[in-house]
């Protein structure tokens, strides 16, 4: 019983992280049609940069501000430098995103060197919350919260506000709209910021839960393709219920079935890839 | 404000579309541009509004002077061409109002709560539907928002490509008398057309694109619908 | 069937560039046969991680430059068929061709069964697709420890009686390669690549011919499988060793790579942009640990800047030449792999089965 619920809870704090990290890649995807595969690499910075704010200062606000900020502005300096030479070329923008990741991995390991490194969460989110039979990390719970609000603060921006409109306009028809008189080059530089923000954020967030090392690069970018893959390319309540599937399926997996832990998290997104490309809530592939 | 587009070439990849393709539109005048099916209407209106495809290769199109050849997407709509593209391209996912709205950003509040207004006025039925989503548009209603959305900038010229295509006489004749209306307040208008009638009916003069190339230039009032020459480069 | 010389003074004829690009692999065949004895052993070792690293980036290229699709999971069938092979020898003690043989009836299943999963996909999801696949196995690899021993990998895999000097191993590689790669250029030059290449290129075209995309998709993925099967048991035949990191995405791209810098649209590219890795990879890792850097800025530079690799870039580079100087190549055009467009109804003029050419 005390198993079962304890799987349940782990599951859904899983999905909320999950979704955090996966926020800022189905963003990318969403708007610009860019699959990021140096998603990982820029949540690996975004974990590096915030340790060494709080590990010098202490001060986790500040932490979230030059994690989420560095590695925004440099997405938008690499996505406008880089990307706008190979747009509308999908595969070569994928092996771009790949060289990217290659070269910001391999320059964390440069930087930060190769022990793993621990970061905690602030003091008031420490402890642990007493659910009758188990008890459970407050962080975890505070996770939760924060993956329902950021996932309705973007549903707002997207469908309640005017930026979010442009968005959704750009999607429709990006030509249209800039032969309309907007600058959607400008758009995208919002877009890249706002990626790279979410993806350096969901360093700082993950990190505390999984901790840093080189390799959590790629394991970080699996599980945000999985997630959005299940969930429909782009597509914010597919990302959440990707999440959900993931999360809840890694959780039970790692109890009762550790060797097939791979295959339960692949497998399914192999399976629903090839019955249905566009994911559970995609519109089109 | 002119719109001069001289000796214009362009392709799609490798393939030309368009080889010599010269005109000029004024305010206050209403130009036709006609040609049978893949001439190089839709083309010539992309490339002036500098679309990813077609790419100019040769020519030049200016705005009083200024040179629209290259440069970033959004500038010809800056300054002063408004554009109606062939099969509408409304945003479906937004509701009537926020496709004029979206624009905000680009010509400030002020500049799209008069065009709110015009619009509204000039076309009253969008403003009843105006928080539906412009998916679920009839044809006439999506052509109505399309040449409103148009509108929101103010243009001093409209391109406007087969507003015509697809409708009911009922909603074209309607479509006619808004798009006079604009003529009349001065806006220039450089239409492109399959239909004849609706073209001479509408315009001053008329230019015949062939494979790209502006072959036949006449005044639209001397035109007689059944002139053999006009109707064999028509193909009707 | 050879008469080499006389031509000189005559023209330039179809057959005498035949004849001398038949000369030209001759020669070839024979230096890098030779090359052993006159080598020393790390070079040796180096050629012979050439090979059938190229083999294996050759046959990614069957997907790459034919059906016009990247697999970022071509390692992980690579890896099948060396854990099949290591497996096989160490658990079962099968001699190595036999567990060579049982490998690659494996990963032609395995192949086979993945290719049904991308008949449908292309683009980024086709990406995507055969990035699960690749962790697929390599989760399999890592957590199976059962059978193979988790990150610990398995080792003590020795190749057959017959080979007993590196130089043997060599020989051993250098022939099955060559032949690997004769039937890659049958492939690439026969029917069914002018078909593969349609699918990749004008799928519509292919579908009004009266061929079926998705069958021809699953044909390319399964032959591909299959010779990344043939690199594998060679690297598990060489190393003796196979991990999880054997088939991990990291060397998938790195596959990848060796494709697009050598350059997709020559048939030898990806085995150049393999030899061009590997070597510069030799030079770098004694003096710096940031290899993968280097890997990715080279890619940011090939993505950029050498669309075609850079076998595209010699070739134009080539091109110009021949063209100012044209008695010096006696040719007058870079030499085009490219077979004539596929069978097309009568009166269809574009042509639909050239492969990128290289930029003039
Ligand atoms: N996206 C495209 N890619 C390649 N070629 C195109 C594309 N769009 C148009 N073309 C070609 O360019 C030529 C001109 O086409 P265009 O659309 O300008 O003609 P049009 O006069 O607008 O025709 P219609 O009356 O059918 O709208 C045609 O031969 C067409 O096949
Ligand atoms: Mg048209």
């Amino acid at each position: 019983m005390s198993i079962l619920l304890s799987s349940v809870l782990n599951g859904l704090s899983f999905a909320a992280l999950l979704f955090l990290i996966a926020g800022g890649f189905t963003l990318l995807y969403g708007i610009m049609r860019l699959l990021n595969l140096a998603h990982g690499a820029l949540y690996l910075w975004g974990a590096y940069l915030a340790a060494a704010v709080i590990s010098g200062t202490g001060n986790y606000l500040l932490a979230v501000l030059v994690a989420g900020g560095v590695v925004g502005i440099a997405t938008v300096i690499g996505g406008v430098g880089l990307f706008a030479r190979v747009q509308g070329n999908e595969l070569r923008e994928v092996l771009l995103t790949i060289a990217v990741s290659l070269v910001l991995a391999d320059a964390a390991l440069a930087v930060w060197g190769g022990h793993p490194v621990g970061v905690q969460a602030p003091e008031f989110l420490r402890g642990a919350a007493d659910f009758m039979p188990v008890a459970f990390p407050i962080y975890r719970l505070f996770l939760m919260g924060l993956a329902l609000a950021v996932g309705f603060g973007l549903w707002y921006l997207i469908e309640r506000t005017s930026v979010g409109a442009l968005l959704r306009a750009c999607v429709d028809n990006r030509a249209m709209l800039a032969s309309l008189g907007v600058n959607v080059r400008r758009l995208y530089w919002f877009v890249w910021m706002a990626g790279g923000f979410l993806a350096g954020v969901a360093g700082l967030l993950g990190s505390i839960v999984f901790g840093i090392a080189p390799g959590v690069d790629v394991q970080i970018l699996l599980l945000a393709l999985v997630v959005v893959v299940l969930g429909g390319l782009g597509s914010l309540s597919g990302a959440a219920l990707g999440s959900l599937v993931v999360g809840l399926s890694y959780s039970f997996a790692t109890v009762y079935a550790p060797e097939l832990l791979y295959f339960i998290i692949f497998g399914p997104m192999l399976i629903l890839l090839v019955i249905r490309p566009q994911g559970l809530r995609g519109a089109n592939a | 404000m002119r719109l001069s587009v001289t000796s214009l070439a362009a392709q799609y990849g490798q393939g030309a579309a368009l080889h010599d393709v010269s005109l000029e539109v004024a305010e206050g005048e209403v130009i036709g541009l006609i040609g049978r099916n893949g001439m190089g209407k839709t083309s010539t209106l992309r490339a002036v509004m500098r679309w990813p495809e077609p790419t100019v290769t040769a020519g030049r199109i200016t705005v009083d002077g200024t040179d629209l050849t290259r440069g970033a997407a959004h500038r010809p709509a800056r300054i002063g061409l408004g554009y109606v593209p062939q099969g509408r391209m409304i945003f479906g996912s937004l509701t009537v109002e926020e496709n004029l709205s979206v624009l905000t950003r680009a010509f400030g509040r002020a500049t799209v709560r008069a065009g709110l207004t015009r619009v509204w006025d000039l076309f009253p039925k969008l403003a009843d539907i105006r928080n539906r989503r412009a998916s679920v548009l009839s044809g006439g209603e999506q052509q109505m928002l399309a040449i409103g959305r148009a509108l929101v900038g103010q243009p001093r010229i409209l391109l406007l490509d087969e507003p015509s295509e697809g409708l009911a006489p009922s909603i074209v004749d309607e479509l006619t008398g808004a798009i006079r209306n604009l003529a009349n307040d001065g806006v220039g208008i450089l239409l492109a057309e399959q239909n004849l009638t609706l073209a001479v009916s509408l315009t001053d003069r008329l230019l015949v694109l062939e494979q790209g190339r502006v072959v036949l230039a006449r005044d639209s009032s001397g035109v007689d619908i059944n002139d053999p020459t006009l109707r064999s480069h028509l193909g009707v | 069937m050879t008469t080499l010389m006389p031509q000189l003074t005559s023209r330039w004829t179809d057959q005498t560039n035949q004849n001398r690009r038949f000369l030209a692999v001759v020669i070839t065949l024979v230096i890098v046969a030779v090359a052993p004895m006159f080598l020393q052993q790390f070079h040796v070792g180096l050629l012979t991680r050439i090979f059938f690293m190229g083999l294996l980036a050759m046959s990614l290229n069957v997907l790459v430059s034919l059906t016009r699709v990247l697999s970022l999971g071509h390692a992980g069938l690579f890896g099948v068929a060396a854990y099949v092979v290591a497996i096989g020898v160490t658990r079962w003690e099968l001699p190595f061709l036999t567990a060579a043989a049982v490998a690659l009836v494996v990963t032609g299943l395995v192949s086979m069964l993945f290719a049904v999963m991308i008949v449908r996909a292309q683009g980024v999801t086709f990406v995507m697709i055969t990035v699960a696949q690749g962790m697929l196995l390599w989760g399999a690899a890592e957590r199976w420890v059962s059978v193979t021993n988790g990150n610990n990998g398995i080792r003590g895999v020795r190749p057959p009686e017959f080979i007993q000097t590196a130089n043997d191993f060599y020989w051993a590689a250098f022939a099955v390669v060559a032949v690997s790669v004769f039937a890659l250029w049958r492939l690439h030059t026969s029917f069914l690549g002018t078909r593969l290449r349609g699918t990749g290129d004008s799928p519509t075209r292919m579908t009004s011919l009266g061929y079926s995309n998705a069958w021809h998709r699953f044909i390319a993925f399964t032959i591909a499988g299959l010779f990344a099967g043939v690199a594998g048991i060679l690297y598990v035949g060489y190393f003796g060793f196979v991990s999880p990191t054997t088939l991990h995405v990291g060397n998938s791209v790195q596959v990848a790579l060796a494709v697009i810098l050598g350059g997709s649209a020559l048939f030898l590219g990806p085995l150049l942009g393999t030899a061009v890795l590997l070597t510069a990879r030799t030079w770098v890792v004694p003096v710096t640990d940031r290899w993968n850097l280097i890997v990715g800025a080279l890619m940011i530079v090939t993505v950029l800047f050498l669309p075609n690799g850079l076998a595209g870039a010699f070739a134009s580079a080539w091109a110009k030449l021949t063209r100012r100087i044209p008695r010096l190549a006696g040719r007058r055009s870079p030499d085009q792999n490219a077979p004539s467009a596929p069978a097309e109804p009568p009166g269809s003029s574009q042509p639909s089965g050239t492969p990128e050419r290289p930029q003039h």
